[in-house]
């Protein structure tokens, strides 16, 4: 795991890219590498890496080149099956010189080019440089573990594993992109293709973007996002044994690192099937590690040590409070560089901060179960929905019943109200996004946080467009496009980023995730709704794992939360002033001042019970917005990026202009 | 305007933070236009039935789904009639 950045300046006469603009960049997302530092520069390019030392410790670091000299890579991430594609590589006459998966994916590129790109089965983000073509090819791993992003400014393109790379860089500015502001606020994240800066690209997951004299081209997939496996014909026990097969399989690629290896144990089944497989493997017992909060609603240390206990765990609980997620607010939002919609991102900054300071750098989690093996009520509720014109009133009031009982207002009491509810959901309203429209009509309610009010409507225009004009997406049925929306928006926008990738590297600490190997991906295709019917939640996966304690397996999803505006209410820290003045409210242009004024007052003078959850998520998409401004926009608050400490690990200096 | 359609309106306008004639009329399906959400119908239903002394049935609730100040008035309005007749 790493971060990477580079300079190109790929015409014949351009400006050569200039060493301190790489070393500002590269100091900017030096959290992401805290063991090494290196770059190569030369008239045309420069490429920098800032190293957490996973594999081969010693001898990996960064950027490396082919012999001849042709090609040169900075790499972030892992490829799992680097070992296997190694083997294969050799015995096509490579030798290789480190034991690092960069090297595998460089001597990859080299022999099989685009082709070599859906072999690879990780979490990555890389650049390789061609200096013969005088081009440089971008790529990001299929389901968006790791970011890249790019931009193009004074004649040169600038490529970084975060935007904030790019602070430093003279012409360069930020602005927060309108259109991409009002589909985070309609739909919980931007798409894959927004950064939500105006003119920097972020590369969807599973692209390419090849960069040459003449900018970046067009993005091109290399790994679409697909549903329709075949069937799996077998029995129930044979689905399960063939579902456990490929996870223990993911799971034990992933065991592949040179340093200790950790786990996230959230109580839920995902990370405690994931324990269940560790506790086999490691005869040493694995460290795992969770969040715990004072609020009983949105606690599971109860499970989390019943799962620990169960599999042997070497168990630390984290404990959380309002007051704490007020203080790291500010530095996670930095971290995040989009607006949010939750808070419970922010346990998870101070969590990879606590792991790291307990000297682990890698850490399982159970990221990608939920969509993969229909774990969230969303995938009922479609299901429901869709049936709900033939369903009696006994049977619409058995399925509402089964749906979210973690929410206050789904209890027994309201059921009657739900079906009402539910009678005006019937039917598809939003082009192709029948699945997410009670979502997406509560994201209009954020949406009124804009002062153009007309950018709501176009973001969801935006989004059926984007849905519609994909193949896999439109041969889908209701239950599979929910799956889309979810891999294409909550995961990589938000659970793989904000709350993932940007909060574990933070402090230099990389997630793994078994649910996300394409094998299992493709495993879950071929065994969801044959099995369960869909309203037993997960049942191939808990008959897969019969070990798990029955405390567990007997639990409904329960999604991740913490503390949201109810924090801010109570710990009234400094920056509330962003929200509270109507000034400030004013100063970016973007904020519909009035609507704003009203939802920070009902948010500061009601009882949290009094308070939806869609208000607590305007409150601190408002928050967080206007957080980013001062940090990113008027730079009234840009924290500071360790230069010295780049320095004094940047051991790797291929500067051929310097040489000459 | 009668008192329960003043109460009704009021209502929405405090728990949803919008402005009668600015943000919605009487026949705007509050769901679509992102004013009501599940939480707010739910609320809205208990303080419908709390406020006017009714019980909405689960069939009556089925047929008449109350996405508009209009619609919520009139169904408030019946079930009270209905009431005041048995």
């Amino acid at each position: 795991m790493c971060g990477i950045a580079g300079i190109l300046s790929l015409s014949e006469g351009g400006r050569p890219p200039a060493t301190d603009d790489l070393i500002a960049m590269m100091a900017r997302i030096g959290h992401r590498g805290p063991d090494a530092a290196g770059y190569m520069r030369d008239r045309h390019a420069a490429l920098g890496s800032v190293r957490l030392s996973i594999l081969d410790v010693a001898g990996g670091d960064q950027p490396i080149q082919t012999e001849d000299g042709r090609y040169v890579i900075v790499f972030n991430g892992e490829i799992y099956n680097y070992i296997e594609l190694r083997e294969r590589l050799t015995e096509q006459g490579d030798r290789f010189v480190t034991t690092t998966d960069t090297e595998v994916v460089l001597r990859a590129w080299a022999k099989w080019g685009v082709a070599s790109l859906a072999q690879l089965n990780g979490a990555f983000a890389f650049a390789i440089y061609d200096r013969k073509e005088r081009s440089v090819v971008l790529t990001r791993d299929r389901y968006g573990k790791r970011p890249v992003y790019y931009t193009q400014a004074q004649g040169q393109t600038y490529f970084a594993s975060e935007a904030k790379g790019f602070l430093d860089i003279e012409g360069v500015s930020f602005e927060t992109d309108p259109a991409h502001l009002a589909t985070v606020l309609g739909s919980w994240t931007p798409l894959p293709h927004q950064s939500c800066w105006r003119g920097i690209e972020i590369l969807p997951p599973g692209h390419s973007v090849s960069i040459t004299e003449d900018g970046p081209n067009t993005p091109q997939p290399f790994a679409p996002l697909r549903f329709a496996e075949p069937e799996l014909t077998a029995s129930h026990q044979g689905a399960a044994a063939r579902t456990r097969d490929a996870i223990t399989e993911a799971t034990r690629l992933r065991l592949r690192s040179d340093v200790p290896v950790g786990l996230y144990l959230s109580g839920g089944l995902d990370s405690s099937i994931i324990a269940a497989l560790l506790s086999d493997m490691l005869p040493q017992g694995v460290r795992s590690y969770s969040v715990s909060f004072e609020e009983a609603h949105l606690d599971e240390a109860r499970y989390q040590q019943i799962v620990a206990e169960r599999f042997g765990a070497s168990h630390t609980s984290l404990p959380v409070t309002a007051r704490d997620i007020c203080a790291a607010f500010p530095n996670a939002v930095y971290h995040a560089e989009i607006p949010v919609f939750r808070t419970a991102f922010v346990p998870m900054f101070l969590l990879s901060r606590h792991v790291s300071d307990d000297g682990t750098k890698t850490v399982f989690s159970g990221e990608g179960a939920d969509e993969a093996f229909l774990g969230y009520d969303l995938f009922r509720e479609t299901y429901m929905r869709r049936e709900w014109a033939n369903l009696d009133l006994a049977e619409r009031k058995a399925r509402v019943e089964r749906l979210n009982p973690y929410l206050g207002h789904y209890s027994n009491q309201t059921h009657g109200a739900l079906l009402g509810l539910y009678e005006n959901y019937q039917s598809e309203k939003m082009p192709g996004l029948f699945s997410h429209e009670i979502r997406y009509q509560n994201g209009k309610f954020a949406q009124r946080l804009l002062a153009d009010a007309e950018l709501g409507a176009q973001a969801f225009e935006t989004l059926s467009t984007y849905a519609e004009n994909d193949e896999v997406f439109a041969g889908s049925d209701p239950v599979q496009r929910a799956q889309w929306l979810e891999y294409k928006t909550l995961l990589c926008g938000y659970l793989l980023s904000t709350q993932g990738d940007r909060m574990g590297m933070a402090h230099g600490v990389e997630n793994r995730c078994p649910f996300l190997d394409p094998n299992v991906v493709a495993m879950s295709g071929a065994v969801n709704r044959q099995f369960d019917g869909i309203w037993q939640e997960k049942a191939v996966l808990k008959q897969a794992f019969p070990e798990l304690p029955d405390e567990i397996r007997a639990r409904h999803k329960h999604p991740y939360r913490a503390p949201d505006s109810a924090s801010f209410v109570a710990e009234q820290p400094d920056y509330l002033e962003l929200v509270l003045s109507s000034g400030e409210l004013a100063r970016s242009g973007m904020i519909n001042v009035s609507f704003a004024e009203r939802l920070v007052r009902k948010i500061m003078t009601s009882p949290p019970e009094r308070i939806s959850v869609r208000e607590n998520q305007a409150f601190v998409y408002l928050i967080s917005f206007q957080m980013l401004q001062e940090q990113f926009v008027t730079r009234r608050a840009t924290p500071v990026a360790d230069r010295a400490g780049l320095d004094a690990r940047l051991t790797t200096k291929l500067d051929t202009l310097e040489a000459a | 305007m009668n008192s329960t359609h003043g109460m009704i309106k009021a209502q929405i306008e405090d728990e949803m933070l919008v402005t009668y004639g600015e943000d919605f009329t009487d026949d705007t399906n509050l769901f679509e236009a992102g004013i009501m959400d599940s939480f707010g119908y739910v609320q809205l239903v208990g303080f419908l039935q709390d406020t006017f002394g009714i019980a909405f049935s689960d069939d009556f609730i089925l047929t008449n789904v109350m996405v508009s100040l209009a619609r919520m008035t009139e169904a408030v309005e019946a079930q009270m009639q209905l009431a005041q007749a048995s």
